[in-house]
């Protein structure tokens, strides 16, 4: 009888869970579709005209791209990074592995907008002021903690026999990695790459320091619509980016698995 | 073993960290020999391996295969097939595909890579699993890949790095019939890597007991359980009876020890006074009393007595430095009961006879 209770009581936990995390999500969808200009529910007609406004927004396009650019130079640079200090963290024997280990994901538990004030009076003191570049550079920060942590796990289990296996099978030290090595490891680089990408895209704490007029992220951008105009525009372009979200999870799944782009397994 | 072995090993030594792994390793083993390295765990028997192997450089001595020397080579260049204690099959391809990795890396053709793993598969029994996961294999169906894959390239030389010690009792059982079927029908040089002294003995045609980066010993799997070279060879393969004691008469090749237990002779030439360990195997040993000049003997006290089904093992109260055992086919074992007084009695020829070490 308590096992049924039990089971009662936890499925009705999970069901609230769920609720508290989706629905938000849905007013978003449901809202974009509205035909009204304010946020309201329920309406009782659907509507693109929010989504036809988008095209006709004044720079987002631009931020969009720029978003897009740093997320994606951010990665590439992360994973080159993020790689060799995975190797160096799992495979090294120096004094304050440990604690190089620590730091390098560090940047995960840290608020952003402490990232973005130090990265800020950091780049500042150096005397680089140009936007681009700093954005480029503090989101290597922001991306590099998701590929550490994930190369990390990933080299752990991975067995370096089999990169000896296959030079005894003929292949050179460099072949070996490339055809051994890189495949194995692929779901870890998908996972790291994947949640850096999409962390940088969304991120606002630490791009609203190095931003400037010309030169706004996607989030940054959108925060300014919904403070200039608050209608369902926002919601359109939210629903656009819950929907890449998804598709770039499913990818991910397929390539890597859920649970252990999750960290769950 | 003066002439040039199809393996030539030669002084090779290699430190870790001011620590030396090996000291000097010498052995040549001949084209279709399977040797085994047995020893305990930091005997440098896998470092030598993967010296073998060409994955860790010796700091010196030299390694000839088929004539070439294999110094300047690295690993790519040996056509020396491995397998490895974890496998280390490569995860991302089917079994098919783990086979055929060396010969893509030899840039064979597709038809002869084809013909040739249909082959191996053929030969370790897994032709229908061709397309599966290596992940989805049984431990004694991923040990066969791994075979395969290391032979399918036709190496000069295989070197087997503990590839039993991950299955069960029974199949590892199988499995080291089934290798060694192998291996032969094949003539192929094996190495193999090991810590289990029964595999050594049931496998090998030659067995290189090491010990702390040294060979102790090299010889038949015969000899060297019969006639150990050190104590530390009669310790580590198999069991023994070994009681302490000194030198009390030498003539014509034959020497009495006095121990504890009463007077053991054996053939050795070894001066008066000489403190020494006796040793005898445990199934060279009888209950009673010697009979005749040809049989030696001691009395001593029984603690335990362990019925194995076919065998009785009977274990003496002895000193802590001592060990009394004795293995006997159960009918022959008799009435002695722990507590007991028993004789116990050996041919003198069977007698094993070492100077003590340093106390």
């Amino acid at each position: 009888m308590t096992g049924r209770l039990a089971r009662l009581i936890a499925g009705a936990a999970l069901v609230c869970s769920l609720v508290y995390l989706l629905a938000p999500l849905l007013v978003i969808v449901l809202v974009s579709l509205s035909p009204s200009p304010v946020f309201e529910l329920p309406h009782d007609a659907l509507s693109a005209v929010w989504y036809r406004r988008l095209g006709t927004l004044e720079g987002l396009g631009a931020s969009v791209v720029l978003s897009f650019e740093v997320a994606a130079a951010a990665t590439v640079a992360s994973l080159l990074l993020g790689t060799l200090a995975a190797i160096a963290v799992v495979r090294g024997r120096f004094a304050g592995r440990q604690a190089a280990a620590t730091f390098l994901v560090s940047p995960l538990m840290l608020p952003g907008l402490v990232i973005g004030i130090a990265t800020l009076q950091f780049f500042r003191s150096l005397g680089l002021s140009a936007a681009v570049p700093s954005l480029l550079l503090a989101h290597v920060v922001v991306v590099l903690p998701f590929v550490v942590r994930t190369l990390v796990a990933g080299l752990a289990r991975f067995d370096f026999a089999l990169v000896d296996a296959a030079r005894t099978l003929g292949l050179s030290y460099p072949l070996a990695v490339v055809q051994v090595m890189v495949p194995v490891l692929a779901p870890s680089f998908v996972t790291g790459a994947l949640f850096g990408f999409l962390a940088s895209l969304d991120n606002y704490p630490v791009s609203i320091f190095l931003t400037d007029v010309y030169h706004r992220t996607l989030p940054i951008q959108l925060l300014q619509y919904l403070g200039e105009s608050p209608d369902p525009t926002v919601a359109a372009l939210s629903t656009l980016i819950i929907a890449l979200t998804v598709v770039v999870l499913i990818v991910g799944d397929r390539v890597a698995g859920l649970n252990r782009m999750a960290g769950v397994a | 073993m003066t002439q040039a072995g199809h393996l030539q090993i030669e002084g090779v030594a290699r430190r870790f960290r001011q620590v030396s792994v090996l000291d000097g390793i010498t052995l040549a083993v001949a084209r279709g020999e399977f040797v085994s390295l047995l020893g305990p765990s930091g005997c440098g028997k896998t470092t030598l391996l993967r010296i073998l192997a060409g994955l860790l450089a010796p700091d010196s001595g030299s390694v000839r295969l088929g004539g070439r020397d294999l110094g300047a080579l690295p690993p790519h260049r040996r056509n020396v097939g491995v397998v490895f204690q974890s496998y280390a099959l490569f995860p991302h391809l089917t079994v098919a595909g783990n086979i055929a990795f060396g010969l893509r890396a030899r840039r064979q053709t597709r038809a002869q890579i084809d013909s040739r793993v249909a082959e191996m598969l053929a030969m370790v029994q897994l032709g229908p699993l061709a397309d599966r996961p290596v992940a989805q294999l049984s431990g004694g169906q991923q040990q066969r890949v791994a075979i395969a894959r290391a032979l399918a390239v036709s190496p000069d030389l295989v070197l087997l790095d503990e590839p039993l010690s991950a299955l069960d009792r029974k199949l590892r059982e199988t499995m080291q019939v089934e290798l060694r079927t192998l291996l032969r029908r094949l003539g192929m040089t094996a190495i193999f890597v090991t810590h289990d002294q029964e595999e050594a003995l049931a496998l090998s045609d030659r067995v290189a007991v090491m010990h702390a980066g040294r060979i102790a010993q090299l010889g038949t799997p015969q000899a060297v359980y019969d006639r150990p070279a050190t104590p530390f060879v009669l310790d580590f393969v198999g069991q023994a009876t070994v009681l302490c004691g000194r030198i009390a008469a030498a003539a014509g090749g034959t020497v009495r020890v006095d121990t504890a237990y009463g007077p053991v002779h054996a053939p050795a030439a070894l001066p008066q006074g000489e403190a020494v360990l006796v040793a005898v195997r445990p199934e060279r040993i009888t209950l009673g009393a010697p009979a005749g000049a040809e049989w030696t003997g001691v009395t001593l006290p029984l603690a335990t007595r362990t019925y194995l089904g076919s065998r009785c093992l009977l274990h003496g109260a002895v000193a802590a430095t001592e060990r009394a055992t004795v293995e006997l086919p159960a009918a022959a074992a008799g009435d002695a009961a722990p507590g007991s007084t028993v004789a116990l009695s050996w041919r003198v020829a069977d007698t094993l006879l070492y100077p003590a070490p340093p106390a």
